[in-house]
């Protein structure tokens, strides 16, 4: 898994999860916010991302609650799992590091860049 | 419309994913879905064509490495190794002859006795190429050749030829589960030696009972007929393992939902010859089934070896 790059809408999961444990809900709202409304994550898509972390045990689950008769499932990053967001927010920031050097170069300001 | 009637519509949904999925899942994807599709009456397509989507790849498999059950891609890595050995049965027993008139299509069917092995080997191919590691070329490698072998058939005029549906069907099947599983090595790695040592006669005498080897090969037919008694009971044995029941679907749900497509394109060529040709060809289902559940019997407790220590 480490070895290859981990896909947006996955990043985005495990950085939401890296505030804190959240439910599956609080996990959509986040991944939105987090991304500025560009990525909407649906529930099947969701399911399908959690069910393959916790198997590879990236993320696992932190505990139950039950909130008006629904079930409610917290998860949470295990130390696997910020490693390997680590290692791809490293691997990120220094393709985005250079892409930024050589834009300056052409004399053409990198976006979000000071 | 009232909630109750929203939730019952996903949960409609949700029951398209497999159980061990919805076990775990399902009471939560329900809230889930309630929350982010507030003031809706019902499933938004997007939300609903996500979902079977979902429990599309949840069933098959292919939702990368390291599932809860492996089980599917167990069954169909399983597949990927009987299609061929089948396939192989297909040639040697059937003349090759024929089948060297439909690789190629003008072949006059009167050269020496080497002229026909070309065809055999081209149709073995794929396994050979799954065997050396190689799973996409191989399934790349099956699906241009049930085209050609059908563009060949097509220019002889042999579409309306059982032959011909029961190699498609079988090319077919290899393709699919090429695709959607890890693929003939790790059939392989499921299997013990001797376990396929011993499924081997077994697979032999289901293909002669099912009249695959024509009559003319020298075994005695209450051999045969004793082989296959046998066989029923041991595949009977072999239905209490979920592994051999997921084996036995695919390879009746496969060739099915093939032969279905074929006998709507063939349609208005051929329909009567079509389906005979469809009624032919499911006389290759049952040994291909009993194949399938005898050997995956054998393979039963090694399999299932695998799939503890994976998880």
């Amino acid at each position: 898994m480490s070895k290859h790059a981990i896909q947006e809408p996955t990043f985005l999961i495990l950085t939401a999860l890296a505030a804190g444990a959240q439910h599956g809900y609080g996990i959509m709202t986040d991944v939105a916010r987090i991304s500025d409304d560009r990525v909407r994550l649906r529930a099947g898509t969701l399911y399908a991302a959690l069910d393959r972390l916790r198997t590879e045990g990236l993320v696992d689950v932190d505990r139950e609650e039950v909130v008006d008769g629904r079930l409610r499932r917290y998860y949470r990053l295990t130390p696997p799992g910020a490693q390997a967001l680590a290692a791809e927010a490293a691997r990120l920031q220094a393709n985005a590091a250079v892409a930024v050097r050589r834009l300056r170069k052409l004399g053409l300001p990198a976006a979000g860049s000071a | 419309m009232s909630g109750g009637e929203l939730e019952r519509r996903y949960r409609r949904l949700l029951a398209c994913y497999p159980a061990g999925f919805r076990r775990m899942y399902e009471h939560e994807m329900i809230g889930v879905l309630l929350a982010a599709g507030r003031g809706r009456s019902r499933p938004g397509v997007a939300d609903a064509l996500n979902l079977l989507a979902g429990a599309a790849r949840a069933r098959l498999g292919t939702l990368a490495a390291g599932r809860t059950d492996p089980g599917w891609r167990d069954a169909l890595a399983v597949t990927s190794l009987l299609a061929p050995f089948l396939l192989g049965v297909l040639l040697l027993g059937q003349d090759l002859g024929w089948m060297a008139g439909l690789a190629w299509h003008n072949w006059n069917g009167t050269a020496g006795p080497l002229v026909p092995l070309w065809p055999a080997g081209l149709l073995l191919v794929p396994v050979a190429l799954g065997l050396a590691g190689l799973r996409r070329t191989a399934c790349g490698a099956a699906v241009v050749l049930a085209a050609w072998v059908t563009v060949q058939a097509a220019i002889g005029q042999r579409l309306d030829e059982p032959r011909f549906a029961g190699y498609l069907m079988l090319l077919a099947v290899q393709a699919v589960a090429l695709a959607a599983s890890p693929g003939p090595r790790h059939a392989l790695r499921l299997t013990t030696r001797r376990g396929v040592a011993a499924a081997l006669p077994w697979l032999a005498i289901t293909a002669y009972a099912a009249k695959i080897i024509p009559g003319h090969y020298p075994v005695p037919l209450p051999v045969a007929e004793a082989g296959t008694a046998v066989i029923a009971a041991w595949a009977l044995l072999a239905l209490a393992s979920p592994q051999a029941r997921r084996v036995l679907v695919l390879l009746v749900l496969i060739p099915g939902s093939a032969f279905a497509a074929s006998l709507l394109t063939f349609a208005s060529v051929s329909f009567p010859a079509m389906s005979f040709a469809a009624g032919q060809a499911a006389l290759y289902l049952p040994p291909a089934g009993l194949a399938t559940l005898t050997l995956v019997a054998m393979l039963r407790s090694a399999g299932r070896k695998a799939q503890e220590t994976r998880l």
